[in-house]
């Protein structure tokens, strides 16, 4: 295996990660071959890294589908429980306070869910892509529609979750932070009581 | 609940190649030479197979000092009935005229 090059080792450690546990045997299969397909090493582990994402897809597509999913409907979910929230406030029910801590409720479900359902390398990616969502998205609709800067919301007077800027960004990255710790303590005592 | 379909044009040809030689144990570089097929679509079929017992796989000592142990497979009776089953029934034309 040491016989490799760096560019062949690299894929093949990019097919590992995205095969994922389940699925090691059939990584080490795989860079098994590669060491012995010689000069044809690097074509072979670029088809590693696509027959990973096609092992991968066919074992956790509907995981992979929810993730997918989830940041939009989390965002649709965001957009539709303003709504009652505010009502409460103007009404007295509850106060700014209470108004800021429960627009974070949608937050919190989303990521415990995804903590609770993310599996080997699928939390990096989500949050790759939430944050494509829930940030880059408004901005390009903003841009679009509105003709304001794609990077509205890292302006210092941008709000975030309902927060200035650098409170939403931490308060954010904390929940982030907190799925994939708490993830991983579940997936761990899980492992542990089976 | 798992889907049971018929096996693909790229996976009878997998199984036609390892038929050939029904005891004898393959590795993964040798079947895709054998068929034409691509790491990319061998494993996927491959661990298909394995899965539904058409084939068997098992790690083989390396013949030369300081390589890595090599998956190898090797074809089961229920692959070579599913190859006969295709070979009767609804298999490509090409895989009809050229039976292992």
């Amino acid at each position: 295996m040491s016989g490799l090059n760096p560019l062949t080792r690299t894929l093949l450690r990019l097919a590992n990660w995205i095969a994922g546990e389940p699925q090691a045997n059939w990584s080490a299969a795989m860079a098994a071959e590669t060491d012995a397909a010689g000069s044809h090493g690097l074509s072979w582990a670029l088809g590693c890294v696509g027959a990973a994402l096609r092992m991968r897809l066919a074992t956790d597509w509907k995981r992979i589908a929810l993730l997918l999913a989830f940041p939009i409907v989390a965002y649709a979910s965001i957009g539709l429980w303003i709504y009652p929230v505010t009502w409460a406030m103007r009404a007295d029910w509850i106060g700014p306070m209470g108004w800021a801590v429960a627009l974070q409720i949608p937050y919190m479900i989303m990521m415990a869910l995804v903590a609770r359902f993310s599996g080997n390398g699928l939390p990096v990616l989500f949050i790759a892509y939430a944050a494509a969502v829930i940030l880059l998205l408004p901005g390009i609709v903003f841009a679009v529609l509105f003709d304001k800067s794609p990077f509205l919301f890292l302006q210092p007077e941008a709000n975030w979750l309902n927060l200035p800027r650098n409170q939403g960004m931490a308060l954010l990255a904390a929940l982030l932070a907190g799925s994939v710790v708490a993830g991983r303590l579940l997936r761990r005592m899980n492992l542990r009581t089976a | 609940m798992k889907r049971n379909r018929p096996p693909s044009r790229q996976t009878l040809s997998a199984l036609e190649f390892l038929a050939q030689a029904p005891t004898q144990w393959r590795y993964g570089l040798e079947i895709a030479r054998g068929t034409g097929l691509k790491s990319g679509s061998l494993y996927p079929l491959l661990q298909r197979c394995d899965e539904r017992g058409l084939l068997e796989s098992q790690w083989l000592e390396p013949s030369e000092p300081g390589r890595p142990p090599r998956h190898a497979y090797r074809i089961t009776s229920a692959g070579l009935n599913a190859l006969d089953s295709a070979r009767t029934t609804n298999a490509p034309a090409s895989f009809k005229e050229n039976p292992a």
